[in-house]
């Protein structure tokens, strides 16, 4: 049932991958089989042990967890013991991408993602443009350049949230005092490039700021 | 619900119940069983309760996201590996299985240590299967390798690797080759050190003369060719396959939950911090990986993630190690092995791992 629910509510994109989908159909219904199997087995009066307790509530204990965490998304404190820095994210070639072809040079605020930045950072130098993500006022950052900094982060997972890693963009901007961390954001500003720590960096000098929904699908996808 | 008992083979019987539970042999003493028993009942309510009274906490709420998110990714793989389980268990029998495997066991486990490149499995998936073909009488030897192997030396972990690390071909080569070498070095000094099975718990045993615990013989009672009996044979199936997806589930929920605690609380920088001294990084990698209990199929991106922060031999420790061997595993490893040879194996692993990574650093010298 749990099951179920999961997928009818898109619940289960706070967990996993879109593709996991069917995967999670196909886990229900093969639990479902189990049960009818096992319910007719013991339906022909065979008896049977009933199984210990603590089984039982081991099994009902993901249940209470998923119960507590259903729109809870990767937040702050994941970011702050996954994030290992800027160091592997940006590239400086630039390739012929199909990001590239949907958002040609001249549009002005093109709606991209973070890895569509990180991959294409010589690309989209000095354009204008849009990125959604979750606001962290990094203290690091902030001791070092100042109030004005903070981090757009966003988790990219390959199949659930036990891999899932952070990709962090710097913004250059005011944010209202009362948009605490983790408030969802997006920011429309120039793109440029720096380094931190040795490691190169995109910032993003904001010219506007707005609060946004969460996404249905709040990570990003490795692949 | 954990068992379907239909003859007086009480051997069986209490093999297949050690196994269902989980827990029974764990205590000896009339006294120490009742203390064990309600310690661990007040644990786990306490762990039902916890996330209705830590909510409100900025950490915990990530817990529990975390704690569900691994038992959901194993969920679906795990009740694959059961079917493919119950289907070994009724469909396969066992002298057709032992007559067709070469007659030399270090043949075998050679074969076996490759296996994942035709039948890929991930870690979650491929214990409820070895557990059953452990039970069918493979040799130990070949069991050990392709439990280890099969979750590495396979094409969707080599798919992941090449993606991961920008469509290099040197990585994925090296990281299946050194995995088949450990999972085939493993299992045979495995079989050199338990002779005659004695490392598998009496559930998977495999001596009884049953394979399949429920007491009766599917290899020749269900063998009719007529509708009823092919129903009642896939129905069969099911209820082992519910079986051991019982057996072990449990064991994945407790490593998940612990796995869960080490997602949450452990900074990936503390690795960072050991980078600059010899052989540390490597380690240090090899424990994050038995701590964060990452798939098979998605620790390549984790572990590309280090690139430029530590050596790539502590990059291929990480990818060598996790799918052996992680917290999780070793609980749901006691659904197949004996607790000594669950020691035996980490420390096998261990082992064999680090020979493998200081072998890797010793060409790299070489070459350079």
């Amino acid at each position: 049932m749990a099951l179920v629910s999961l997928l009818f509510h898109d619940h289960y994109l706070t967990y996993l991958r879109p593709d996991f989908g069917v995967l999670l159909a196909m886990a229900a219904a093969m639990l479902t089989a189990m049960v009818f199997a096992v319910c007719r087995h013991q339906g022909s009066g065979i008896t049977t042990r009933p199984p210990d307790v603590r089984v039982i509530l081991i099994f009902i204990a993901p249940l209470a967890h998923l119960f507590m965490s259903l729109d809870v998304p990767l937040n702050a404190s994941a970011f702050v013991t996954r994030w290992t820095g800027f160091h592997h994210e940006t590239t400086s070639t630039t390739t012929t991408t199909p990001d590239q072809r949907d958002h040609p040079k001249t549009a002005p605020h093109h709606n991209v993602t973070h890895i569509q930045l990180i991959r294409n950072a010589a690309h989209y130098q000095d354009q204008d443009v849009s990125v959604m993500g979750i606001l962290f006022r990094d203290p690091e950052i902030t001791d070092q350049l100042g109030d004005h900094h903070f981090v757009l982060y966003r988790f990219v997972i390959n199949c659930c949230v036990a891999d899932a890693m952070p990709v962090a963009i710097l913004v250059n901007g005011i944010v209202p005092d009362e948009w605490p961390d983790d408030t969802w954001v997006t920011v429309h500003g120039r793109v440029n490039t720096g380094v931190w720590d040795g490691s190169p960096y995109i910032l993003i000098a904001a010219e506007t700021m707005d609060r946004a929904e969460r996404p249905k699908r709040p990570y990003l996808l490795a692949r | 619900m954990t068992s379907h008992i239909s003859t007086n083979d009480d051997r069986t019987r209490t093999n297949h119940h050690s196994a269902a539970s989980g827990f029974a042999s764990r205590a000896t003493s009339g006294t120490g069983r009742r203390f064990w028993y309600y310690t661990s009942l007040l644990l786990i309510i306490g762990f039902i309760a916890w996330p209705f009274l830590t909510h409100h906490h900025a950490m915990w709420p990530t817990y529990s996201l975390l704690f569900t998110g691994i038992v959901l990714e194993a969920l679906p793989f795990m009740l694959l590996g059961a079917a493919v389980s119950g289907i070994i268990e009724v469909y396969v029998k066992k002298e057709w299985l032992l007559s067709r495997l070469p007659q030399k066991t270090w043949v075998v486990t050679c074969i076996a240590g490759g296996l994942g490149m035709i039948f890929p499995v991930c870690e979650c998936a491929i214990v409820p299967v070895v557990r059953r073909l452990t039970r069918k009488g493979i040799p130990f030897p070949a069991a050990i390798a392709y439990l280890l192997g099969g979750p590495i030396v396979n094409p969707i972990v080599g798919f992941s690797t090449y993606w991961a690390y920008g469509n290099d071909i040197r990585i994925v080569a090296i990281r299946l080759l050194s995995g088949y070498l450990v999972a085939v070095a493993v299992g045979l000094m495995m079989g050199r050190l338990f002779k005659n099975r004695t490392a598998l718990i009496d559930s998977v045993h495999g001596d009884e003369k049953h394979s399949c615990a429920c007491g009766h013989d599917h290899n020749h009672d269900h063998a009719s060719p007529d509708g009823v009996t092919k129903t009642r044979r896939f129905l069969g199936a099911i209820r082992h396959a519910s079986d051991d997806f019982i057996a072990v589930i449990h064991f994945l929920i407790i490593g998940a939950a612990l796995a869960a605690g080490s997602q949450t609380f452990l900074n990936r920088n503390l690795v960072l911090a050991l980078s600059d001294y010899p052989m540390l990084p490597e380690f240090a990698m090899m424990a994050l990986a038995i701590l964060l209990n990452i798939c098979s199929e998605a620790d390549a991106f984790i572990a590309a993630s280090f690139r430029g922060l530590v050596p790539l031999s502590a990059q291929l420790a990480f990818m060598l190690i996790g799918p052996m061997f992680d917290i999780k595993l070793l609980l749901m490893y006691r659904t197949v092995f004996t607790r000594k040879a669950i020691l035996a194996l980490s420390l096998m692993i261990i082992g064999m791992v680090s020979f493998v990574i200081g072998l890797f650093n010793l060409i790299g010298v070489m070459i350079r």
